[in-house]
């Protein structure tokens, strides 16, 4: 009992994380219908930028992810302005090499500036439990990382409907070239939605290291981003509350159903697949996402 | 009316076609058999102090990549269905034939009889829940499917099959029969004038030499019947029921194609191909491990096919090149001028090819094969024969033109 | 056959005569200089087939032969022909080396080129700092006590731990970098993989960084070396060490990672008689490129297990220090030697390491050699020099990464370098292989016991170990505390074939 209990805790502060990352895809692919490959990178490289402002610098850490969030978003607007908006947004074949060309040259850059290995990460949340019951317990961690994901779901739904930036990037997801129409300049909506994704994945990822357990380094999103795509795919690649579930989902499974159903722990990113797989054949457009519907 | 007029222009079905073709098959023989002979002895070019090596083995490394981005053309670039999963595929014909060849003591190309109906089947159970899945949604699952690999290889109840963690070493090499004039081509070549000196150093071919020209040479021949098949599954009905299916799948579906069935046949298609090259790629290579068959080979051949030309032919040819080759130039980038070297130390490969990848689709969007095309129009452009109806006077003569019961009519 | 060596000479000395005038030599001066040689060959030659002659007139050409070609006998040095003993069962078949094998090849100009094959980028790049450690130990060498009065130089490239690409680079390596040897090349199926070609083109390949036990087997592979601590004998060493401390049938959790790497662990702790004791109960394979191993480890610690064994390296020894202090459960802690980079992967969770060390928990490492980073060696005078190497060469500290893992493995192969140099004959390929199998030198790096090879008798390199625990002293600093005596099993290993 106090096994599953363990891995229920386990799943969900891991799945937290997913569904931080996940909500910067969504983000990021509700305006654009692109998926960032290179958005595990940006938030790597927040997480760096905030370790850097913490440790070196001596920012006190929650002003140090602050900082490093809009550090991170200000990076992403600038690459959406040079490198992204060129290209005419319906065709993804070239912005597709670009986030894959994002991906490879980020990870060498802060390998080659940080170096590979593990460097500690400041504490966010206090240390120890909340509360022990016999072997398990609720670390002050998982609640924080759970709290996290509220606010942070909480604030993007906040921006998206009652400011009006939010209102215009509501508008460009919805139709583009009605937005273009209405007067709405789609250049900036968009690069705010980069901005914000990156913010979103940044604290992701000081999130994720943050855990006594963890530590900060180049690689440390690399497969990470398939277990956040897979978690966007699952709850829908257009819906945040869907990101937020699809997350919390494929950590619980990797914790809870793995070990259960026996499957080899090595495997534990085939069961995530095989669940995303399995959901699609029956909701193809996620859990809660909106099926595409074509007029003819 | 065009910017540059091209420097010839040849009518299809003309005699000059017939000689425009020849040409080229003609170039291509000559350069394979440059690339043999002339890589065979590790060649390097020199840049800024960096050494960047050309050897036959990594030519033929290409050559697999070449079949596997193939494979992609046919699912991606033909159908549409953007499948990031090639690399499993690529894997599980590396790991059949290699068990078959060390294990069983088959020879490389008889193991084809089972890797591609094999790969096949695997394409079509996948190419199944693809019917459901769309988009994004297929890229981001096959993508998942590329990632599994490595473990599925390591389960333990697969090692005596797989070698486990140390991987499928295969001793088996391909040996060029003894009566291929191998050693007496290299010194004809070592006489030619200028050129002699690039084609080894006049020792004759070591045995591992002979074996590496004899691979390539082979591999070759099964990329050009691969190349030459899905060539004409393109332009056959089948292909262009593919292609409509591409282009809109509601028109294609009321015109009466089977969505289903040329959505899973393309499937299928192309994970044949991708075993194929997995084939290519352990008899060159005589190993297959799991660390080969990661998601970032998976990555590298769309990166591959993109850079290429996504539909089109020799775009996969490009990008099989480029993904064989780029990679190691790129971390053999030690000095750069301008560049402190402490940038070029470590995962440089990584770096130059995210630049160099940025670089290219500011560049050449739609792939290399673009830019190559846009210089081929510049020095010949093929039209069509123009359509002759009956009755009617043949529009290229120009004399009935001017002739007075045309004029009138006209 | 007569015809074939003089061929063979004929091809050596034109080949080595083009060679040398490659560079900026005008046509005519390249024939010119391509006839001499090839007249001086066929003089040689000629000569060479007289001696061959009689030798293979003998009956027993092969004994006769070996004991006329060791050391020192004839013509000073050994033979860089035919079939030459160089130790213990291990003979070098340079007849079938390819025509063009040349034993100099590589030193036969200014520099001594070593080449290398190993993961810059990737899940394992971290382990590209050994390649940057050895080549800043090779500038130290270079600047203050040259090998033979040659620059070592190091080729390196990178292959992403992918077998394929190492192929791809080994091969273009030994055609076109004008290679001496390889050595240190990282990762068990790249070294399987290189073996083969190493072989047949008679170049060395020194010092596999590999745990799997293949690479002792001069029987049949000569030209391979292995050389960092066996992973058996270093699981085997645990093993002895449980029986001993909780009798038999303690319980072992196992963490595992799923490569070549951490299997051999996996294997040696089911199969191995050594561990034939000891009680496996749970084992947890988890992915080399995964983000962390919690999910793992919330497994392992339900098994409430006597011993917990981590066969894994890098960020995952950081992972399981700051887990395990943060659970109730208090295991005796085995872990990879690999792990012993305070600094990289210690220093991180220091607060870990305190709590685990003040609960006499801290992990157990079999150590062969000391630990830059460790506070009871800061002022070793070696570690001092290793630091100091560090610093003016690369501008970095034993904190940054595995560099000074790079400069030990560096030491062992200017160790041989030297040996070989000061052989009769110089230099060659042939007498690095017999410095290298007949190698007994000790290195202050070590924490005891020697290095020593003795062909199949003895094929293993590293063979001492001494079991360690990490603990965090009273003035808050990490280091190594002795938990018994340094455990020697030279000679023990034997020979894999």
């Amino acid at each position: 009992m106090e096994l599953l209990i363990n891995r229920v805790f386990d799943g969900l502060s891991n799945g937290a994380t997913y569904a931080l990352l996940a909500m910067a895809l969504v983000m990021i692919f509700k305006a654009t219908t692109l998926i960032n490959f290179a958005q595990g990178e940006f938030a790597m490289f927040g997480g760096f930028i905030v370790m850097v402002l913490v440790l070196e610098q001596g920012l006190p850490v929650w002003i140090g992810v602050i900082v490093g969030m809009i550090l991170s978003a200000v990076l992403a607007a600038v690459i959406e302005r040079t490198l992204i908006r060129p290209f005419d947004p319906a065709d993804h074949l070239p912005l597709v090499i670009i986030t894959l060309g994002l991906f490879l040259a980020i990870n060498a850059i802060a390998g080659i500036v940080w170096r590979f290995d593990p460097r500690a990460f400041p504490e966010m949340f206090p240390s120890g439990n909340v509360f022990t019951y016999g072997n398990a317990s609720l670390s002050w961690y998982t609640v924080g990382t759970m709290v996290t994901i509220a606010v942070v779901a909480g604030g993007l739904t906040l921006l998206l409907n009652k400011t009006k930036i939010g209102l215009a990037f509501r508008a460009v997801s919805s139709n583009l070239e009605s937005s273009e129409l209405v007067g709405i300049r789609v250049g900036p909506t968009l690069q705010f939605g980069w901005a914000i994704a990156a913010a979103v994945g940044t604290l992701g990822v000081a999130v994720f290291v943050a855990s006594p357990v963890r530590q900060l380094e180049p690689q440390v999103m690399v497969t990470g981003l398939i277990f956040a795509v897979s978690a966007a795919a699952l709850g829908g690649l257009d819906s945040l509350g869907g990101a937020i579930a699809g997350g919390l989902a494929i950590g619980l499974v990797q914790s809870i159903v793995v070990p259960y159903l026996g499957v080899p722990s090595e495997l534990s990113l085939f069961a995530a697949v095989a669940v995303l797989m399995l959901v699609l054949l029956f909701k193809p457009a996620g859990l809660f996402g909106t099926a595409a519907v074509e007029r003819v | 009316m065009a910017a540059g007029t091209p420097m010839f222009t040849i009518e299809k079905g003309s005699a000059q076609y017939r000689a425009y073709r020849i040409l080229g098959f003609a170039l291509l023989a000559l350069l394979i058999f440059i690339v043999a002979f002339a890589f065979n002895d590790t060649g390097s070019i020199t840049l800024f102090d960096n050494d960047y090596k050309l050897s036959i083995t990594r030519v033929t490394k290409a050559i697999s990549f070449m079949v596997a981005i193939l494979g992609l053309q046919v699912v991606a670039g033909f159908t549409g269905q953007l499948s990031l999963g090639q690399g499993f595929f690529f894997g599980t014909g590396a790991y059949l034939s290699a068990w078959l060849v060390a294990d069983h003591g088959w020879n490389w190309f008889a193991t084809l009889a089972v890797v591609v109906p094999v790969c096949f089947l695997l394409g079509l159970l996948f190419g199944v829940p693809a019917l459901r899945i769309k988009g994004l949604y297929l890229a981001l699952v096959t993508l998942g499917l590329a990632a599994i690999f490595p473990s599925l290889i390591l389960l333990d109840i697969l090692e005596p099959y797989t070698g486990g963690a140390a991987g499928k070493q295969v001793d088996s090499d391909l040996k060029p029969p003894g009566w291929l004039p191998l050693d007496g081509t290299v010194d004809l070549l070592n006489k030619l004038p200028v050129f002699g000196q690039y084609f080894g150093e006049g020792s004759g071919l070591s045995s591992k030499q002979e074996q590496r020209v004899w691979t390539f040479f082979l591999m070759v021949v099964l990329a050009l019947v691969c190349f030459k098949m899905v060539n004409n599954l393109v332009k056959s009905r089948p292909g262009r029921a593919m292609r409509a299916v591409r282009d809109n799948e509601t028109s294609a579906a009321v015109n009466g194609i089977s969505l289903s069935y040329h959505k899973t046949m393309s499937f299928g298609v192309a994970s044949a191909l991708g075993g194929v090259g997995g084939m290519v790629y352990v008899a060159e290579l005589g190993i297959a491990s799991q660390g080969d068959f990661t998601q970032l080979l998976s990555i590298l051949f769309i990166v591959g096919l993109v850079v290429g030309g996504v539909g089109t032919l020799s775009g996969a040819v490009i990008g099989g090149l480029v993904i064989a080759f780029i990679p190691d130039w790129a971390s053999s980038t030690r000095g750069f001028p301008g560049l402190p070297e402490r940038w070029l130390q470590g995962p440089t490969g990584g770096l130059i090819l995210g630049i160099g990848l940025i670089v290219l689709t500011f560049v050449l969007p739609g792939g290399v094969i673009v830019g190559i095309r846009k210089i081929r129009d510049r020095i010949v452009r093929i039209i069509p024969r123009p359509p002759v109806i009956p009755g009617q006077h043949d529009l290229s003569d120009a004399d009935a033109f001017n002739s007075p019961a045309t004029a009138a009519t006209v | 056959m007569r015809l074939g060596k003089l061929k063979g000479w004929l091809v050596l000395f034109s080949a080595l005569a083009l060679f040398a005038t490659a560079c900026g030599s005008s046509a005519t001066e390249v024939v010119g200089n391509a006839t001499d040689a090839a007249e001086d060959a066929v003089d040689a030659g000629v000569d060479a087939v007289d001696g061959d002659d009689d030798a293979m007139d003998d009956d027993d050409a092969m004994d006769g032969d070996d004991d006329a070609m060791e050391e020192g006998d004839h013509s000073g040095g050994l033979a860089l022909e035919g079939s030459v003993e160089i130790a213990t069962g291990t003979t070098l078949n340079l007849a079938e080396c390819p025509d063009d094998w040349d034993p100099l090849q590589g030193v036969d100009g200014d520099e001594i080129r070593i080449g290398q094959s190993l993961p810059q980028s990737g899940a394992l790049a971290s382990f590209g700092a050994i390649g940057e450690g050895m080549e800043m130990y090779f500038d130290f060498i270079n600047d203050t006590d040259p090998i033979a009065g040659k620059d070592l130089v190091l080729v390196a490239r990178d292959d992403g731990y992918e077998a394929g690409r190492a192929v791809a680079n080994v091969e273009e390596m030994i055609d076109s970098d004008d290679i001496f040897a390889f050595a240190h090349v990282i990762g068990t199926p790249i070294n399987l993989a290189i073996r083969p070609i190493t072989d047949e083109a008679c170049v060395p390949q020194l010092f596999n960084s590999s745990g799997f036990p293949f690479w002792g087997d001069p029987a049949n592979f000569p030209w391979t070396v292995g050389n960092i601590l066996n992973y058996v004998t270093e699981t085997e060493i645990w093993c002895s060490s449980v029986i001993e401390d909780f009798g038999e049938g303690a319980t072992v959790a196992a963490l595992i990672m799923n490569n070549d790497f951490g299997k051999t662990y996996q294997n040696t702790l089911n199969s191995s008689p050594a561990c034939a004791g000891v009680d496996v109960v749970s084992e947890q394979l988890h992915d080399p490129a995964g983000a962390d191993v919690t999910n793992e480890m919330t497994t392992l610690i339900a098994t409430d297990a006597d011993v917990l064994v981590a066969g894994t390296t890098s960020k995952f020894c950081s992972q399981t220090t700051a887990v395990m202090a943060g659970v109730e459960w208090r295991p005796r802690i085995y872990m990879s030697y690999t792990c012993n980079n305070l600094s990289s992967f210690f220093s991180p969770v220091i607060d870990a390491a305190a709590t685990l060390s003040a609960d006499d928990a801290g992990p157990w490492m079999a150590n062969s050699n000391k630990i830059c980073g460790d506070d009871a060696y800061a002022s070793d005078p070696k570690i001092i020099e290793v630091e100091r190497i560090l610093n003016d060469y690369g501008s970095v500290t034993c904190a940054d990464g595995s560099y000074s893992t790079g400069v030990l493995y560096g030491e062992f192969l200017v160790d041989v370098l030297r040996s070989a140099s000061e052989m009769e004959g110089g230099l060659n390929r042939v007498n690095l292989m017999a410095a290298t199998w007949n190698a007994d030198t000790s290195n202050d790096t070590l924490l005891g016991g020697t290095l020593k090879l003795d062909g199949t008798d003895d094929a293993y390199w590293t063979e001492g170990a001494q079991l360690q625990a990490v603990i965090v002293d009273d003035a808050g600093n990490l280091t190594f505390e002795p938990k018994g005596d340094f455990v020697d099993f030279e000679g023990q290993g034997g020979s894999f074939g």
